[in-house]
């Protein structure tokens, strides 16, 4: 009977069809009663029919994968929409038998793409002919992003400035002391072209305005260093023009080229830096250190242009040293470098400078939004434990500013006693462990929220403030466009629009170079593939851990600035001789 | 490069179709799943769209799509009083236009593919007709109870309630409901009387001989088609859909005269097929069973009289070779119908329908005009306001339903009675005038009968206030009762398409186009089924209303069995060869 059932080719997909349809339907991405949503439940049962009893060596792979999606769907739904509900429980609402429903519709969704697409993408071979010339690519590819870029420059002149760019323009004015909080190389980065613009007009909005215009080109050309470097790795041309177009034409990059931020230049940099452990796995063999000063530059300018970056690059040193075990008389001395560089320079040439450091409140986010939650749920605290709280922000105003989605207004409260925590870190320390051993459920609730972004795709947050923010300096946008046309570009920079709309989103991201690196290893068969990938899940490792925001976006930008070459790697032809061709 | 341009096709096509759908489904477009709903959609196109392309899916997407985006334009602008015209031909409506057109092709193809190549005959059915005839009908009413328990003594609508005042002679018995569906409700009261005096149990006997009848009818049906080797499991499936599924049961249990209309509409179209199965083995009772029918089928609707005049000359036609009795037995049943209902109505008092009640249309339309401030000249003003005032006229339009007006009591009913030619001389000169107001007016008080999506007053749940007596008493705990009633709702996934006119619509027409490409003689059955579409696409006073159309739910089962029923299919085969 069950075999009846199993070979049955119509049963298990329409079964699995009508679970999908309902669930999509239950989580409020189909409407119940629209004649498009039959169309798609057919368009599903016909794709069902048709793949998802294929089988392939990958199948259990794919399941799990499928599985782990479909969880972090349903999950992530639940914890967004109760963020600001201070009597639900995520944990009671996740174990439903509706959540079940979810889960097999979910699963078997994503499971039939994925074994659609999988097999396909780790067998696929690109004909070696369709292969640019590489002669001018370079400058082709800095001219097309430059130019694709330029309206924004136009509908937004003389750039998109935040609180953060005003503070920093401060810094730069000379209006406030130089402090560590924002990367001080950006702060350099921004010196030089505008004074060099105020000496020329001693215009404010024109010596910005050219702030962004190197920020461009600076960006611009590491986009296009990236598509040389796959030319010269022959990649198929189809690639390069679409890594090309990405760059080009996604509008994160045309808004981000001319956002003041160190995220930005930081972000390129981690671009930089992955191709450079690209050629490090090529050279794997032969690698000898005179090769590799590019490797300490880019290295240094990744770790000093944010300051949670040295976290990534410890991960990313101890995972080298791992895979270049048998080369350690190069590796040590490069990675000794940099980090004697760097640390010299963070600890006495800072000092020497008077460049104020950030305090370490800066990253005990997650600990406050874990007591934050607790708080706003009504948890009962001991004497102790309020005494202790209220000596850090008092419990009623820990109560009231929680916000599920960012921690400043804890942070940054009137109330807020950061010198406390720097006085007694030990003590706060204790008290974390015993409240997160105390309220498992709440801890890990808030846990999940604060970093909910980062792994779950449907967050709605802001990506982009596309204006300049009210400031004292007199730097104000000077659009060459009308407001109408600036308006409907502006449209560009939410998450509102279909397709576009889901190249602002983190989680995405992450999932698709998540897969990335499933499929190199299955095509390379070889694990040390992955190194290519740790900067970014390093990066992404630090968000999970320290964020201060649920989902911000430009933290994370850097997995967008690597994404194309990462998607690219596991169809990397060999140009060294470290990693095995498909079989 | 052939390749890239392929895929690149492929990709604008998905895309295109992908824009569409995030439009009409209001996608939250930073969804993950809304994405993968694209990348399904890719990969869908890609292996399918070409190889499956056909003429008939091309030309039915078009006419679904012109239908499904002219009607979502309609549809938004009902309360505006902006040209849906001007509203449709812009750049918008077209892309969506060329998405959804990709979109209608590549399912109506594959819809079209697998209902043509569908085998649902076999060898494994039942063997006694009559224990099935027993079973079926058991197992129906068995599924209906809960329903009845718990709507107990039945849903009772306005209308049921009007015509029990009317066979109480608390009112004037008026031919607008069929008398003979009022003298029916009158038979089952007068039986309830002898047993109780309860008005709740009196009103009930007529919902349960209703049930009775429905069942019975489905139940033959069912044996119809086991008698024509339909497979066993299927026929399983039928009885519990036609006990089951919500239509279908709340409707058994509504005292509405479309219900038993339903019914016997079936029966009608199961005589047409039996027609035309044994076109050369006709015996006189094939004609008497046809006779009764039809008579059936007239007297329980006044409009299903246009539908059988202009089915006549198709079923003459096709059987010229046998003209003589069925010219015989189609002049009878006029004879008897006209007779009844002039003479004999008249002998009885019945007062007939308002001539005025079936210009639903005309009215709407100058309804629509004075809605949207056309400029009227002098001599309209005056003619028009012998009706009715245009500031009136302004405020009780209401786009659905032509009662607003109809039935305003600021309408000169009498004088509208007597002068309605009048009127339609006036509503001649304003189309005439203002022809855009007019077209996108009929558009939209037949919205519902073309264009899927519109949500209507499908099932009256429970008993309407009244002073009869009549109110629901559900007899079973309130968790049950709470259930039943959630069955109608419009946003159940799957079960909330069942209440889509123009979903049911649609596919009738594909079912039109595989009997087309199948066996062209069965489509005389789509004869009264576009007669009775016609009626409603005329005179129509609700912009789209199931019950209206509720025929065409018990009829569809049968045009969609219609296409494999192996009698037809293996003389068509042999011909073929």
């Amino acid at each position: 009977m069950l075999d009846k059932i199993m070979n049955n080719k119509y049963l298990i997909p329409i079964i699995l069809s009508l679970f999908t349809y309902i669930s999509l339907c239950f989580q409020d991405v189909l409407p119940a009663n629209n004649i498009f949503s039959l169309l798609v439940l057919v368009l599903i049962i016909y794709f069902y029919k048709n793949n998802i009893l294929k089988k392939s060596e990958y199948n259990r792979d794919i399941l799990i994968f499928s599985l782990f999606f479909a969880v972090i769907l349903i999950a992530g739904r639940i914890l967004y929409n109760f963020r600001y509900s201070a009597t639900d429980s995520f944990w009671n609402e996740l174990f439903t038998i509706k959540n079940i429903i979810y889960l097999i519709g979910n699963t078997s969704l994503i499971y039939t793409i994925l074994v659609t697409v999988i097999p396909k993408l780790v067998n696929i071979k690109f004909k070696d002919k369709k292969v640019f010339k590489k002669k001018y690519i370079f400058l082709w590819s800095l001219l097309i992003i430059f130019i694709c870029w330029l309206p924004y420059f136009i509908v937004y002149y003389p750039g998109i400035i935040t609180g953060d760019s005003i503070d920093e323009l401060n810094m730069v004015l000379g209006n406030r002391a130089v402090s560590d909080h924002h990367a001080v190389i950006h702060f350099i980065f921004m010196y030089i072209p505008y004074k060099i613009g105020y000496f020329i007009s001693e215009n404010v909005n024109f010596s910005v305005g050219l702030i962004s215009l190197v920020q461009m080109l600076v960006m611009a050309s590491i986009f296009a260093y990236s598509v040389f470097f796959l030319a010269k790795r022959n990649v198929n041309k189809y690639l390069l023009i679409a890594t090309l177009l990405f760059y080009a034409i996604v509008p994160m990059f045309g808004f981000y080229s001319i956002t003041m931020w160190k995220d930005i230049i930081f972000s390129g940099m981690v671009l930089l830096l992955v191709l450079e452990l690209i050629k490090l796995l090529e050279k794997k063999n032969d690698i000898s250190f005179k090769n590799f000063y590019s490797f300490i530059i880019i290295s240094l300018l990744t770790i000093f242009f944010r300051n949670n970056a040295i976290y990534m690059y410890f991960i990313l040193a101890l995972v080298t040293l791992i895979v270049f075990r048998k080369k350690l008389k190069v590796i040590v001395p490069m990675l000794i470098i940099v980090f004697a560089v760097f640390f010299v320079v963070k600890g006495p040439i800072y000092n020497y400078f008077g460049i104020q450091t950030s305090k370490s409140s800066e990253y005990i986010a997650i600990p406050l939004q874990q007591i934050g939650r607790m708080a706003y749920k009504g948890v009962e605290f001991t004497k102790g434990e309020e005494e202790l709280i209220n000596k850090l922000i008092p419990l009623d105003t820990l109560r009231e500013s929680y916000n599920a989605e960012i921690v400043d207004s804890i942070k940054f409260n009137y109330n807020y006693n950061a010198e406390a925590f720097e006085e007694n870190k030990i003590e706060y320390l204790k008290l974390w462990i015993s409240l997160c051993f105390k309220h498992f459920g709440i801890a890990t609730e808030a846990y999940l929220t604060s970093t909910l972004g980062y792994y779950y795709p449907n967050v709605d947050y802001w990506v982009t403030t596309a204006k300049i923010d009210e400031n004292d300096i007199g730097v104000h946008t000077s659009s060459f466009v009308p407001d109408n046309i600036r308006n409907e570009i502006t449209k560009l920079g939410t998450r509102t629009l279909p397709i576009i709309g889901n190249t602002w989103c983190i989680a995405l991201a992450f999932w698709l170079i998540l897969l990335s690196a499933y499929i190199a290893v299955k095509r390379y068969r070889k694990k040390s593939i992955l190194y290519v990938y740790v900067p970014i899940f390093g990066i992404w490792l630090t968000m999970m851990v320290a964020t201060p925001v649920f989902a911000e976006f430009r933290y994370i930008f850097s997995a967008f600035t690597c994404l194309p070459i990462l998607l690219i790697v596991p169809f990397l032809k060999k140009r060294g001789v470290s990693y095995e061709k498909v079989k | 490069m052939k390749r890239l341009n392929n895929n690149f096709g492929y990709l604008l096509i998905s895309l295109m179709i992908y824009l569409a759908l995030a439009k009409y489904l209001s996608l939250d477009n930073f969804n993950i799943l809304s994405l993968i709903i694209y990348i399904l959609n890719f990969i869908v196109v890609k292996k399918y769209f070409f190889k499956l392309l056909s003429k008939r899916s091309i030309i039915l997407s078009l006419i679904f799509t012109l239908c499904f985006t002219l009607g979502k334009v309609c549809f938004d602008n009902m309360y505006t009083t902006k040209n849906v015209f001007i509203e449709y031909f812009t750049f918008e409506t077209l892309y969506l236009f060329i998405g959804i057109f990709l979109l209608f092709t590549l399912l109506i193809s594959i819809i079209l593919k697998k209902l043509e190549t569908l085998n649902l005959v076999s060898e494994n059915n039942f063997k006694n007709n009559k224990k099935l005839f027993i079973i079926s009908f058991i197992v129906i009413m068995l599924c209906l109870i809960p329903y009845f328990l718990h709507s107990f003594p039945g849903l009772i609508a306005p209308d049921a309630i009007y015509q029990t005042q009317q066979f109480k002679h608390l009112t004037t018995l008026t031919d607008h409901h069929p008398v003979l569906h009022t003298f029916f409700l009158k038979v089952c009261y007068a039986f309830g009387s002898i047993f109780s005096n309860s008005e709740n149990i009196r009103a009930s006997v007529s919902t349960i001989v209703q049930m009775i009848i429905m069942s019975s009818i489905y139940s033959y049906f069912i044996v119809f088609l086991n008698k024509h080797k339909i497979d066993k499991k299927i026929l399983i499936g039928l009885m519990f859909l036609f006990g089951l599924l919500p239509v279908y049961a709340f409707y058994s249990i509504t005292m509405w005269k479309d219900v038993m209309f339903g019914g016997f509409f079936l029966l009608f179209l199961i005589n047409i097929y039996v027609f035309i199965e044994k076109k050369e083995e006709l015996k006189y009772y094939h004609f008497i069973s046809f006779a009764i029918i039809s008579l059936l089928v007239l007297f329980f609707r006044n409009n299903a009289l246009y539908m059988y005049i202009l089915f006549i000359p198709f079923i003459l036609v096709y059987f010229k070779d046998k003209i003589k009795p069925f010219a015989i037995t189609i002049s009878l049943v006029l004879l008897c119908f006209f007779v009844v209902k002039y003479p004999v109505f008249n002998y009885f008092g019945v007062e007939k329908s308002k001539s005025w009640e079936y210009l639903g249309m005309p009215i709407q339309q100058v309804g629509r005009m004075a809605y949207k401030d056309v400029n009227f000249t002098k001599e309209e003003k005056e003619t028009l306001e012998k009706f009715i005032t245009i500031e009136n006229l302004k405020s009780d339009y209401n786009p659905i339903v032509s009662d607003g007006i109809k039935f305003s009591l600021n309408l000169n009913q009498e004088y509208f009675d007597s002068h309605n030619m009048e009127f339609l001389l006036l509503w001649k000169d304003l189309v005439i005038e203002h022809f855009d107001v007019a077209v996108e007016s009929y558009l939209i008080s037949t919205l519902g009968y073309w264009y899927p999506n519109l949500a209507n007053n499908a099932v009256e749940l429970g008993v309407t206030d009244n002073d009869l007596g009549f109110y629901q008493q559900s007899l079973v705990p309130k968790s049950v009762g709470n259930f039943i009633d959630n069955l109608y709702s419009y946003d159940t996934p799957i079960l909330s398409l069942q209440w889509n006119l123009g979903l049911i619509i649609w596919f009738t027409i594909i079912l039109g186009v595989v009997c087309y490409r199948k066996n062209k003689k069965n489509l005389l059955c789509y004869v009264p089924i576009v007669g009775m579409w016609l009626t409603l696409m005329v005179a129509s006073p609700v912009n789209g209303m199931l019950r209206y159309i509720f025929w065409l739910y018990t009829a569809l089962p049968l045009l969609f069995f219609i296409n494999y029923l192996p009698s037809i299919n293996i003389k068509s085969t042999k011909k073929r060869r």
